[in-house]
C-alpha cells in the first residue's frame, strides 16, 4: 500500500515539467526579514525599503531568461506581458519606473554582492557564496 | 497649438542631458485598421465608415524621462494621432519631485485621471480593448496644466494610491476649444491581491463653445428681443385703446410677451457652456483572478446652467485569460434625461398666442391704425411657435446609447499584442445601429 502511494507520488513528480527553482538573493550583510509579501511589493515598485528601514533596490533579469518568467509567475503572479502592461501604465502616467534589468546572472550576482541595498532573483543553480538567499520559489 | 512650446521642451530636456542626467526614451503605439459593418451609406460608427480606415485610431508616442538626481526628474510625452493628421501634441510635460519615499509632487502638463483609464487611454497595450469603452470614454481631453500630488502607501494588505490635482486646462477637444478653470480633483485606488477599487471626484469651471449651444443661445436672444418688441407693440395698443376691451386684452398680451421675452434673454447664457460649474465622478472595480477578469466602472457628470445634460454611463467587461490570449465581452451604456434647466424657466405663451389668433377685434384695430404694424399678431404667434419648437426639441433630447463589444487580445510578442474586436452601437433614441470591426497591434518600447 505504502509503496503504491509512494510510486504514485513519484510518478506525479516526474510527470510534472521540470521547472527550475528561482531564488531571491540579497547582499550577505542584509539581515532584514523579507516576506513573500515584501518581495511582491518591492518588485512591483509599491515599496522601496526593507523591513528594517534600509533602502531597497530591486533588480530584474533581462527578458529572455527563464528565471524571469518563473519569478514573474510565482512571485508576482503575472505573465511577462501582464508585467509589461502593469509597468506601462505607471511609466506613461508618471507614477513609477521599473527596476533596471541586467543582462546576465553573473552581472546580477556581481551587483548584489557589491550593493547592500540590492535584491534580485536568479535560478537556484547559479547561487554562489557571494550572495544570501532569502526565498526559494 | 503646442507646437511653439515643443522646441522649448526639447531644448530643456537636451540641456538636462548635457548636465550628465540620464535620459530614458520609451514609447508606445497602436496601428488600428477598421471599417464599419451594417451601416447606412454616409453614416459613421465610432469614426468609421464602410471603407477601411487605418487612421482613426492609430497613434504613436514617445516619452523622454530625464533623471536629474536628488529625487527630481523631467518627463515629456509626445503623441502623434492619425485622426489629427499625425500632428504631434505634447500630452505630458512635467517635473516630478520625490518628497519622500511615498509622496511625489509633479508640476506641469498632466493628463487628468477623470476615470479609471483616462490618463493612459492611449497606452492601449495596458488594457485588453482596442479602445476603452466609448460610452464612458467618449471624450478627448487635452492635458491639464497644474500640480499633482501622489501618495502611495500600504493600508495593511491593501496598496493605496491617493492623488490630488489642481490646475487649469486650455486646449481643444476635437475641433472645439475647451477650457477648465479652477480644476481640482482627487482619486483613490486601492488594490488587494486580485481586487482593485477606484473612486474619483473632479470639479471645475468649464467653457466649451459648442455650436449647438451657441445656436440655441442665439435663438433665445433673438426670440427674446422679438418678444419684447412685440410687447411694446401691444403696449401701444393698450395705451391707445385704454378702457376698451381690446385695449385691456392688448395689455395682457404685452405683459405676457414682456415676461417671456425677458426670460428668454436671461436664459440664453444658461444654454451656453461658458464658465459653468461642473463635476465628474466615478466608481470602478477590477477583478483579476488569473483566468477570470472583471472590469466595471460607473461615471456621472453634471454641468450646471448649460446645454450639456446630467449624464451617467457604465460598462461591464467579463474576460477569460487562456495563456497569452484574453477573450472578453463588454456592455456599456450612456444615458441622459432631457435637459430642461433652461426651457422650464420660460413660460409657455401658447394660450396667449391662441387668444391673439382668435382676437378678430385686435386684427381689425391693427389694420385700422396706420402707426401699428398689421402683422403684429402674426409675428407674436410665430415667436411663440419657434420658442415652443425649441422646448419640444429639447424635451425629446434624451440619450440612451448601448455599445456591445466582443474581442480578443493575443500577446504574440514580448512587447506587442494583437487585438480583434467587433463593436455594435445601438442608439435607442434615434433607433440607429451600426457595427465596427477593428484589428489592432499595440506595442510598447
Amino acid at each position: 500500500m505504502k509503496r503504491i502511494l509512494l510510486s504514485a507520488v513519484l510518478g506525479l513528480t516526474i510527470g510534472m515539467p521540470a521547472l527550475a527553482d528561482v531564488v531571491v538573493i540579497v547582499h550577505p550583510s542584509n539581515a532584514a526579514s523579507i516576506s513573500e509579501d515584501d518581495i511582491g511589493r518591492l518588485f512591483l515598485g509599491k515599496k522601496n525599503k526593507f523591513s528594517d528601514g534600509a533602502k531597497a533596490m530591486p533588480i530584474y533579469l533581462a527578458q529572455g531568461h527563464d528565471a524571469r518568467e518563473e519569478f514573474n509567475k510565482k512571485a508576482l503572479g503575472k505573465s511577462s506581458s501582464q508585467l509589461k502592461a502593469y509597468w506601462s501604465k505607471l511609466i506613461f502616467t508618471g507614477k513609477g519606473t521599473p527596476p533596471d534589468a541586467l543582462g546576465s546572472v553573473e552581472d546580477v550576482i556581481a551587483k548584489v554582492s557589491a550593493d547592500p541595498s540590492a535584491i534580485a532573483y536568479i535560478d537556484a543553480g547559479s547561487v554562489t557564496d557571494a550572495v544570501k538567499v532569502v526565498k526559494n520559489y | 497649438m503646442n507646437k511653439l512650446k515643443l522646441p522649448v521642451m526639447v531644448a530643456l530636456l537636451a540641456s538636462a542631458a548635457g548636465s550628465s542626467a540620464e535620459i530614458n526614451f520609451r514609447g508606445f503605439g497602436s496601428v488600428v485598421g477598421g471599417h464599419a459593418v451594417s451601416v447606412d451609406e454616409g453614416q459613421s460608427v465610432l469614426g468609421y465608415t464602410d471603407t477601411i480606415n487605418f487612421k482613426q485610431d492609430s497613434l504613436m508616442a514617445l516619452q523622454m524621462d530625464a533623471d536629474l538626481d536628488e529625487g527630481l526628474s523631467a518627463t515629456m510625452q509626445l503623441i502623434s494621432r492619425g485622426k489629427d493628421e499625425f500632428d504631434v501634441n505634447v500630452e505630458w510635460a512635467y517635473l516630478t519631485y520625490e518628497v519622500t519615499d511615498s509622496v511625489q509632487v509633479s508640476a506641469g502638463r498632466i493628463r487628468i485621471p477623470f476615470y479609471r483609464y483616462s490618463d493612459f487611454l492611449d497606452v492601449r497595450y495596458a488594457f485588453n480593448w482596442v479602445t476603452a469603452p466609448a460610452r464612458v470614454y467618449s471624450f478627448d481631453f487635452p492635458g491639464m496644466d497644474g500640480l499633482s500630488l501622489l501618495w502611495n502607501t500600504a493600508l495593511g494588505p491593501v496598496d493605496s494610491s491617493f492623488q490630488v490635482m489642481a490646475g487649469s486646462l486650455d486646449g481643444y477637444t476635437g475641433d472645439t476649444p475647451i477650457k477648465f478653470d479652477n480644476f481640482v480633483g482627487a482619486v483613490w485606488i486601492g488594490s488587494w491581491e486580485w481586487l482593485t477599487g477606484r473612486a474619483s471626484y473632479n470639479q471645475s469651471t468649464v467653457s466649451l463653445p459648442l455650436s449647438d449651444a451657441e445656436n440655441i443661445a442665439n435663438s433665445y436672444t433673438a426670440l427674446g428681443q422679438g418678444m419684447q418688441d412685440v410687447a411694446q407693440g401691444f403696449g401701444g395698443v393698450a395705451q391707445g385703446f385704454a378702457g376698451t376691451g381690446v385695449g385691456s386684452r392688448a395689455g395682457v398680451y404685452a405683459a405676457g410677451f414682456n415676461t417671456v421675452g425677458q426670460a428668454l434673454v436671461a436664459n440664453a447664457d444658461n444654454v451656453r457652456v461658458y464658465e459653468d460649474d461642473g463635476f465628474y465622478t466615478s466608481l470602478g472595480i477590477g477583478v483579476d483572478k488569473g483566468s477570470f477578469l472583471l472590469d466595471a466602472e460607473w461615471i456621472y457628470y453634471e454641468l450646471d446652467d448649460s446645454l450639456i445634460p446630467d449624464t451617467s454611463a457604465y460598462y461591464l467587461t467579463l474576460g477569460w485569460r487562456v495563456g497569452p490570449t484574453v477573450i472578453y465581452g463588454t456592455y456599456s451604456r450612456e444615458e441622459s434625461d432631457p435637459n430642461t434647466a433652461f426651457t422650464s424657466p420660460v413660460p409657455d405663451l401658447s394660450l396667449v398666442a391662441n387668444a391673439i389668433q382668435n382676437d378678430a377685434e385686435l386684427a381689425q384695430t391693427l389694420q385700422a391704425v396706420p402707426s401699428l404694424p398689421d402683422d403684429l399678431g402674426a409675428t407674436a404667434i410665430g415667436l411663440v411657435a419657434n420658442t415652443e419648437g425649441i422646448r419640444a426639441a429639447m424635451n425629446s433630447q434624451r440619450t440612451d446609447i448601448v455599445n456591445t463589444h466582443i474581442g480578443m487580445r493575443w500577446d504574440f510578442h514580448p512587447s506587442a499584442a494583437f487585438k480583434v474586436a467587433y463593436e455594435i452601437t445601438d442608439n435607442r433614441v434615434t433607433d440607429t445601429q451600426g457595427g465596427v470591426f477593428r484589428t489592432a497591434i499595440d506595442f510598447v518600447f
